[in-house]
């Protein structure tokens, strides 16, 4: 089985015995669900966390202090989708932009510091259950909440229908939501060699049909 | 004498190899000369305080008024004693340190003998090019950090040991190429060039924890260690954002350059040469210069290694200051997979590079701390357990790591 196979499966087998569907169901994952069930192994990661958090990293990783980290309290997490380019390059008028989101079996838990800052814990599908795989992360996390909790301000909407959309390729991120069938994309930071305004929410396939020629012609390499 | 209280006498160095101190096979101290560290005795046994280790020093000086040796570890505490028990005349006090190094800053002191103007100046040598002298628990307390060079071809992360001679107060520097050069504080080779030394029997350069000399007789004492792997390891490396959205090769390389060879190599500089440009330092950027790519290390004085996936073992070994590399920062590559037709997991043409700064061995695993410079313009800084470190099947996997770089284009 391949290792997507296997991430697709484990989300199956976390999802069967999930909470009721939510609003937001995206590529055939309900949002919702995933939250509810990733949230207890999300609070089990920060004792991880604090065992890495010293005085010498502290504010690198989005702290206060050391001590900050077991006070942290869980925000509203984040779906993780990615967009490939490949897919993008084939965006013609009148597709559907969700079809083309990828889920990735991660779920991103912003943490809120007490004091303030940002950081996180990033999750995994595993068969058995979710584990935590990454820490820390504060710009991005900063980056991307500032911008979700922004829209779902704008759109008065819950902050947990968003989920999170990376064009990992090109460094983009943006903050995602269905809106009435529609998706809708909020890039979480300027993008100016891609055309994109941080905080300015477009229609995804305004914002696909845009760049699929870049994608098409894209050289690849490391950025 | 160092400006540190004591109330042990000396004991002098007949005394001490005369001591029935059994030998540590593991940790040792060889008597010798600059050129053949143990000439003069064979390696015996020695050993740190209790909760110590000498794998755990970052430096080693001998005082010049009554060779009493003194430990500086990574802890930031110093201990003094012979060369036997580093811990016998004064058990482990704090130290300071000039503003923003950290003890593994520190490649070696060395401490001056009674010729100079101030007796027993303890003297210490940094990764970041400076040194500063003073006293043995306020290293800056005399002077503040200025620069030094080294011999040709070596970076401050080869250099294995400094003593300062007590009879005329050259300074020695051992490199962990085997190499020995002799100069000035500032100016490592100022006197002799770098040329063969032999280690101790049985041991290699890179074993070496530090050098000092002795008043008595300008003897050479070097001190050995077979490190295991320490739990946790970080490397005070600052962030360099990348400066466009596909310059993370730029910051990268920026990144571990000035780390390991203290030389600063603008991206856009970097930009400048791998494309062939002269206008990639304009701003705004040109688009043409917004190009992904790889560090071109070679260009700039530095060597390096590519390799494939580093076990947990070696990705330690490159980041343990006690370690064969002496704590250097690599990079290393992720490329985003993506699914095929039939759907399976295959690597694309795109990827992103970062650097590993650290690591922590946990009950839950070994993390990887990584230095992102992606978000560009800002950085990031994160905890990766080790198998998402190297790959995540539906996201990335590391094919490509950057090791061992070093600067070999200094003076």
């Amino acid at each position: 089985m391949s290792g997507c196979r296997r991430a697709a499966a484990a989300l199956a087998v976390l999802l069967a015995a999930a909470v009721p569907a939510a609003a937001q169901n995206v590529a055939g994952l309900d949002l919702g669900a995933l939250a509810a069930r990733s949230r207890g192994p999300a609070g089990a990661a920060i004792a991880t966390f604090a065992a890495l958090v010293t005085p010498a990293n502290a504010g690198r990783m989005g702290f206060a202090d050391a001590g900050a980290v077991a006070r942290a309290e869980l925000g509203v997490p984040f779906c993780d989708f990615v967009l490939d380019l490949p897919r993008l390059a084939a965006f013609r008028a009148g597709t559907d932009p969700v079809t083309l989101l990828r889920p990735t079996g991660m779920i991103h838990w912003p943490l809120r510091p007490v004091g303030g800052g940002h950081s996180s814990v990033t999750l995994a599908a595993r068969a058995g259950g979710w584990e935590a795989v990454s820490f820390g992360s504060p710009a991005r996390t900063r980056a991307i909440v500032t911008a979700r909790d922004e829209a779902a301000r704008r759109e008065e909407v819950p902050a947990g229908e968003f989920f999170l959309l990376r064009v990992p390729a090109w460094n983009v991120l943006f903050v995602a939501r269905l809106a009435a069938g529609e998706l809708r994309l909020t890039p979480a930071a300027d993008a100016p060699w891609r055309g994109l305004v941080g905080g300015r929410t477009e229609p995804a396939a305004t914002i696909f049909a845009r760049l699929a020629d870049a994608a098409a012609r894209d050289p690849g390499g490391l950025r | 004498m160092p400006r540190f209280p004591q109330a042990a006498p000396a004991l002098g160095l007949a005394a001490l190899l005369a001591a029935g101190v059994p030998a540590v096979a593991e940790q040792v101290v060889g008597v010798g000369s600059s050129r053949d560290l143990d000439a003069h005795f064979a390696p015996y046994g020695t050993a740190a305080p209790s909760g110590l280790s000498i794998c755990d020093a970052v430096g080693i000086g001998i005082a010049g008024s009554d060779d009493h040796v003194y430990v500086w570890y990574r802890d930031g505490t110093i201990s003094s004693g012979s060369t036997r028990h580093l811990g016998q005349y004064r058990p482990p006090q704090p130290f300071s340190l000039p503003p923003g190094r950290w003890p593994s800053d520190i490649v070696a002191i060395a401490i001056t003998g009674a010729s100079e103007r101030v007796r027993d100046r303890v003297y210490a040598w940094y990764r970041d090019g400076t040194m500063s002298a003073g006293t043995s628990r306020d290293l800056a307390a005399d002077i503040p950090p200025r620069p030094y060079t080294l011999a040709p071809g070596k970076d401050p992360l080869s250099v294995v040991g400094i003593a300062i001679a007590k009879s005329n107060d050259r300074v020695f520097a051992w490199y962990d190429d085997g190499t020995v050069s002799s100069g000035t504080s500032q100016d490592l080779d100022a006197y002799t060039p770098a040329q063969p030394y032999a280690a101790a029997a049985g041991f290699a350069p890179r074993d070496i924890v530090d050098i000092d000399i002795a008043a008595n007789g300008d003897r050479v004492y070097s001190w050995y260690a077979r490190c295991p792997l320490s739990s946790s390891e970080t490397l005070n490396v600052p962030v360099f954002p990348q400066e466009t959205g596909e310059w993370c090769w730029a910051a990268v390389g920026k990144t571990v350059m000035w780390h390991v060879g203290n030389v600063t190599v603008a991206q856009c500089t970097q930009a400048n040469n791998r494309l062939s440009r002269s206008d990639c330092c304009q701003s705004p950027t040109p688009a043409a210069c917004v190009r992904g790519g790889g560090p071109e290390f070679g260009k700039y004085g530095f060597s390096h290694r590519e390799v494939p996936p580093l076990s947990p073992d070696a990705l330690r070994r490159q980041l343990a200051r006690a370690g064969p590399f002496r704590g250097r920062p690599f990079g290393f590559n992720w490329t985003w997979t993506s699914l095929d037709a039939a759907g399976r997991v295959v690597s694309t043409n795109a990827g992103h590079l970062m650097v590993v700064i650290g690591y922590v061995d946990t009950p839950q695993g070994l993390f990887v701390e990584v230095q992102d410079p992606a978000p560009p313009g800002q950085g990031d800084h994160r905890f990766d357990r080790y198998d998402f470190w190297r790959a995540e099947p539906g996201d990335h996997v590391n094919v490509l790591n950057y090791v061992d770089v070093r600067h070999i284009g200094g003076k």
